[in-house]
């Protein structure tokens, strides 16, 4: 015997499932995260154009690593790499438009 | 039946929650702090506005915000990067680097129309 | 009409190719004119006392402060350093021209055998490993103190930066420029972008400083820091300013922006050490 309210109960407990599934980052995830972010980092400073907003997110990324809160782990890992990347899209921006910086 | 009910409600409340402690909720700030706190858009910093203490002159003061900028686009496009208009502007690109967010830009350009 | 625009296109390229690669001596030349120009009642010699030479009141309460300049002891500690025997017997004085005395003027200067800048500072530590002495941090302690007291002996000789020409040492010149003129860090400014584009106007309560004479009159003693600092202890503060990181003390970058930035000052009188808020 199968009734509504069967259906919209097992749609519950599927969305529940699927919703704390999707939310866990694992360890591995974490890691990732941070090691893209760190070679972000490294190049961003190979180039000259570190900006003193990467290593503390890094650092913060490792911190919730240590604490298991992987998700929070990936956010910040995530942060600090999109930071990078936008430093070296200055950097390489930076290569022709210092010039219209001189005196005039 | 009745307990199905609880059932039910059991299960949206749980739901409830796993969605909203999953969406970072962060500390709100109101458009006039982003403005004015050094660690957000320190505008004081270059900007004369609203009375605020201690304000600087490198850019132009920031008063009648609404007749200056009928197009909210447009204010928001010198906020999010101002080096598209002028390629060396001193003026952080406070979207485009990630400085404020989009959400704290909309609430700062809020208050923007209130000067 | 398109040949027309050709020509146009290729003259607007030389200019803009030329003033990039102008010769240091044009560079320094046009530097030094947009400050003369802007403040034609600062002298040349004003330029070394920085936001002074703008601000009346700022200025007032700095020559106050100056009855009894907060850097005498360092000072005097610099000079005690630079003339204590090494444990091999030699001192600070074999390692330099003229014994160390009235050369703060020359510094940077280009190493044509080594084709690197050598700093002040960097030949101070050089001449302590020679001496079988350990390296001193740089940027600040003792190492400020005997530049400082080296500076000192300078006072009112003017900045003579050589530029050899040779490919080397304008690559390294080109650097230091290029890097002046970029904009870094999370905030996006040049040192430019503050010091000549906005120089004399107010970053909240700050006057903005001309960059010509920035580097007269370092190691400077800052209230801020209770201590010496060297020119490149003050390209820190400014990176961190702007959300930059700052670089490590005598690395290449840092030694080419202090080669260039000094060569733009030629001519002024050494004026330090000095002191700043
Ligand atoms: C470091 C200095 C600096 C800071 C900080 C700064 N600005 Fe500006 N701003 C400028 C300058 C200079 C201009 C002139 C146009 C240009 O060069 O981009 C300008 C222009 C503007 C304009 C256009 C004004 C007009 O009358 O045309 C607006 C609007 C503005 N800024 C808003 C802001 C807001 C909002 C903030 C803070 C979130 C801010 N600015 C922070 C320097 C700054
Ligand atoms: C956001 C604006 C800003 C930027 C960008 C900036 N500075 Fe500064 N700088 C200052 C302020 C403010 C001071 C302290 C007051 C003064 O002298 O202007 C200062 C002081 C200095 C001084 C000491 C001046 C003295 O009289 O002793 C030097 C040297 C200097 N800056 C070099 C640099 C260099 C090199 C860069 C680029 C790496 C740079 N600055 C970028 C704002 C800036």
């Amino acid at each position: 015997m199968i009734n509504i309210k069967h259906v919209v109960l097992i749609f519950c407990l599927l969305t529940l499932t699927a919703s704390v599934f999707a939310a866990k980052a694992t360890k591995s995830d974490a890691e990732e995260s941070i090691q893209s972010a760190q070679q972000l980092w490294d190049k961003s400073i190979a180039v000259g154009h570190e900006w003193n907003t990467v290593k503390p997110l890094v650092a913060q990324a490792k911190q919730a690593m240590e604490t298991n809160d992987f998700a929070a782990a990936v956010a910040l890992a995530n942060r600090a790499a999109e930071q990078a990347e936008l430093s070296l899209v200055q950097a390489e921006h930076e290569k022709t438009n210092w010039v219209n910086n001189l005196p005039k | 039946m009745q307990a199905y009910k609880l059932t039910l409600k059991l299960l949206f409340t749980v739901m409830l929650l796993v969605v909203t402690s999953s969406t970072v909720i962060a500390e709100e700030m109101d458009g006039k702090k982003v403005a004015f706190d050094r660690k957000k858009g320190n505008c004081l910093a270059c900007h004369v506005m609203d009375n605020g203490d201690m304000a600087g002159n490198i850019g132009p003061p920031l008063i009648v915000m609404k007749a200056r900028f009928p197009d909210r686009a447009a204010l928001k496009a010198q906020i999010w990067d101002a080096t598209v208009k002028n390629k060396i502007s001193i003026m952080p690109p406070f979207g485009k680097h990630k400085i404020l967010t989009d959400n704290e830009i909309e609430k700062l350009i809020d208050y923007l129309y209130t000067l | 009409m398109k040949s027309l625009l050709n020509t146009l296109t290729v003259v607007v390229m030389l200019a803009v190719v030329s003033i990039a690669n102008a010769t240091p001596e044009q560079d320094k030349e046009s530097f030094q004119r947009f400050y003369t120009e802007r403040f034609p009642d600062i002298t040349m010699e004003d330029f070394g006392n920085g936001v002074y030479a703008l601000d009346q009141d700022a200025r007032n309460q700095w020559e106050a402060m100056n009855d009894f300049p907060p850097y005498e002891d360092d000072l005097e500690k610099g000079g005690e350093l630079f003339n204590t025997a090494f444990a091999n017997g030699k001192n600070y004085a074999s390692c330099f021209e003229n014994g160390g005395g009235n050369i703060r003027q020359n510094y940077p200067m280009f190493d044509t055998k080594r084709n690197t800048v050598i700093t002040l500072e960097l030949a101070i530590n050089e001449c302590r490993v020679a001496n079988g002495e350990k390296l001193l941090p740089y940027k600040k302690g003792e190492l400020a103190k005997i530049a400082a007291y080296m500076t000192s002996t300078s006072e009112g000789s003017p900045i003579n930066i050589v530029i050899p020409n040779n490919g080397k040492a304008l690559a390294a010149y080109q650097a230091g420029k290029q890097y002046y003129y970029s904009k870094r860090g999370q905030l996006n400014f040049s040192c430019s972008n503050c010091h000549i584009q906005n120089v004399g106007r107010k970053a909240r309560s700050e006057t903005l400083s001309p960059a010509l004479g920035h580097t007269s009159h370092f190691p400077v003693y800052r209230m801020k820091w209770e201590s010496f600092g060297t020119l490149q202890r003050r390209f820190d503060s400014c990176n961190k300013q702007v959300r930059a990181e700052p670089l490590e003390g005598q690395s290449e970058d840092y030694r080419n922006l202090e080669y260039f930035l000094t060569y733009m000052s030629n001519g002024l009188p050494v004026n330090g050490p000095a002191s700043r808020k």
